[in-house]
């Protein structure tokens, strides 16, 4: 089985970076199977330097948006290693891994902004959850807002939003802490071609000020457009790399 | 940018997802039971008090003559040594009226023979400090050669009291079964209400809240819930228990004499913190149980 080593380099190599090239995300034969039914994923090796950008990809049902749960700990590996920011995730404590998901911005496909709440207060809800005053968070949320397009709409419901709006909202939600490691699955599923590319690039923003990024995607042609690695998954395993869309591994 | 806005955060539990009004309803008539059963048993509670003492107070002396021709002559110095032995208690004879009286129960209502031979009674009222002791009256009465039966009433009273107890114990058993009730109450609300906010939670997880943080959440929004229907119900018990007094107090002397005090309210006042923090408590507990049991699955 072809072990992939996806470690990634940042998409702009004059953005600065930490020296030591460390592993924020590492996995070793890393397997998941839910029951006794059989692996989902299986003996997965990966590692995600810190800085990097790196595409996954593979058709549907190969197994991309349960490899990203992994990442942010919304599923528990049947075996194998995973480490995230160099700690070993089965030994850590419930609340270091709550820690841990702090450090780590998530966009799903389908968003997940609360209906209740506000465009402003969902964004702001990671910094909500720990504690610090609103008067710390409330000029940065609405500051972001402003950067992302939002501005005009952070009093609005996510649901009179549209569909690139609430986008921007949940990426908004997942960078506003500055987190070290930002996923998203799927996240131009929901949008046309030029809002996708924006968001790809908010991405390389994101990027270049130091976070590890990792999206799942499938299409080839955004991947195709910028500079990232890329790690392939189908069925399940992790078959060969692709490096600034060559071949590699 | 307008910075007039956003200085309130938004509640993170959506309130209108669950029935919070039915269960302000219920807390409020759990309340409400639960207010009139203290009420009851405060009240029973002051009327033991009060009847105990008046019977403590009281003692009815029953002199056997040893001749009829003796009668007036032995009442009298029974009276008069009564009065040195009790100097502060107000002593008097009971006469044959009232004698006759205190027989219809045992004999009904029949006329009585005139000849029939009646004990002397002599009542005994004590000031309220004053201590009765049935020994020493009877051995001052023997040094004058009399010989009498003291009744202090005090298996009435002790029954009395026994009722009572029996009473305040039920008063307080149906108490401790309504907190029961709200406990579990407040729990099934709960984990209907993390069942609702489902999608809430799992965004809360993943941001990175602990359990602690989620709990919080349903602990106030239980706690306010409780509060709520916990003093809409004492209030309703406090109406109900006053007009209740005033009726059986006018109407009825079957029912014993719910009568309510202004210090009544601070008991009340405690049955309803008791109640916030009991629906608090179990929501935390669910809270946490059902986070816990959520992460074990997954």
């Amino acid at each position: 089985m072809p072990i992939i080593n996806p470690v990634s380099s940042p998409v702009d190599p004059l953005a600065a970076k930490p020296s030591a090239i460390t592993d924020v995300v590492r996995f070793e034969r890393v397997g998941l199977r839910y029951g006794r039914g059989p692996e989902i994923l299986s003996d997965v090796n990966m590692r995600l330097a810190r800085g990097s950008f790196t595409f996954l990809t593979g058709p549907s049902g190969a197994g991309k948006s349960t490899l990203l749960k992994l990442c942010y700990l919304t599923l528990k590996q049947s075996r194998g290693l995973i480490n995230l920011f160099e700690s070993d995730i089965s030994i850590m404590s419930r609340a270091e891994q709550q820690a841990t998901k702090r450090r780590i911005g998530v966009v799903l496909q389908d968003f997940r902004l609360i209906e209740h709440l506000s465009v402003f207060e969902n964004v702001a809800l990671p910094l909500r959850v720990t504690g610090e005053p609103r008067e710390t968070y409330r000029q940065d949320v609405m500051e972001l807002l402003q950067w992302v397009g939002l501005g005009h709409v952070m009093e609005a419901m996510p649901q009179t939003l549209s569909g690139g709006e609430q986008q921007r909202a949940a990426i908004a939600r997942a960078v506003i802490s500055k987190p070290d490691l930002l996923i998203a699955d799927e996240p131009t599923g929901n949008v046309d071609p030029v809002i996708g590319r924006r968001l790809l690039r908010l991405f390389s923003e994101m990027n270049r000020m130091g976070a590890t990024v990792l999206i799942a995607t499938h299409d080839i042609n955004l991947i195709s457009e910028f500079s990232a690695d890329v790690i392939r998954i189908e069925d399940g395993q992790l078959l060969s790399g692709l490096q600034n869309g060559h071949a590699h591994g | 940018m307008d910075n007039s806005e956003n200085t309130v955060s938004q509640p993170l539990l959506n309130t209108a997802a669950d029935n919070a009004r039915s269960l302000i309803i219920v807390l409020a008539i759990m309340s409400f039971l639960a207010a009139l059963a203290l009420l009851f048993s405060l009240s029973a509670d002051r009327l033991r008090n009060n009847w105990q003492g008046e019977l403590q107070r009281t003692a009815t002396v029953q002199l056997l003559v040893s001749s009829p021709d003796l009668r007036d002559a032995e009442t009298e110095t029974a009276l008069k040594t009564l009065r040195t032995v009790l100097p502060s208690a107000d002593i008097a004879p009971l006469g044959d009226v009232k004698s006759r009286e205190l027989l219809t129960p045992w004999l009904g209502n029949i006329d009585l023979p005139e000849d029939l031979p009646l004990p002397v009674l002599i009542s005994v009222k004590l000031e309220a400090d004053d201590m009765l002791s049935p020994p020493l009256i009877i051995t001052a009465l023997g040094e004058e050669g009399l010989i009498a039966e003291i009744d202090d009433h005090s298996r009435w009273s002790d029954q009395i009291g026994q009722s009572a107890r029996g009473l305040k114990a039920a008063a307080l058993a149906i108490l401790a079964l309504i907190f029961g009730a709200s406990i579990a109450v407040s729990a099934f609300a709960t984990q209907a209400a993390l069942s609702t906010q489902r999608d809430v939670i799992q965004v809360l997880v993943q941001v990175g809240a602990e359990d602690g943080f989620i709990a919080k959440l349903f602990i106030k929004q239980a706690g306010l819930r409780g509060l709520k229907g916990s003093v809409i119900g004492a209030a309703l018990g406090l109406v109900a228990a006053t007009a209740l007094s005033l009726r059986t107090a006018k109407d009825t002397a079957l029912l014993p004499d719910l009568n309510v005090n202004w210090t009544d309210s601070f008991y009340l006042i405690l049955m309803v913190a008791g109640l916030t923090l009991i629906c608090s408590a179990a929501a935390g507990f669910t809270t946490f149980r059902l986070l816990r049991r959520e992460r074990r699955r997954s």
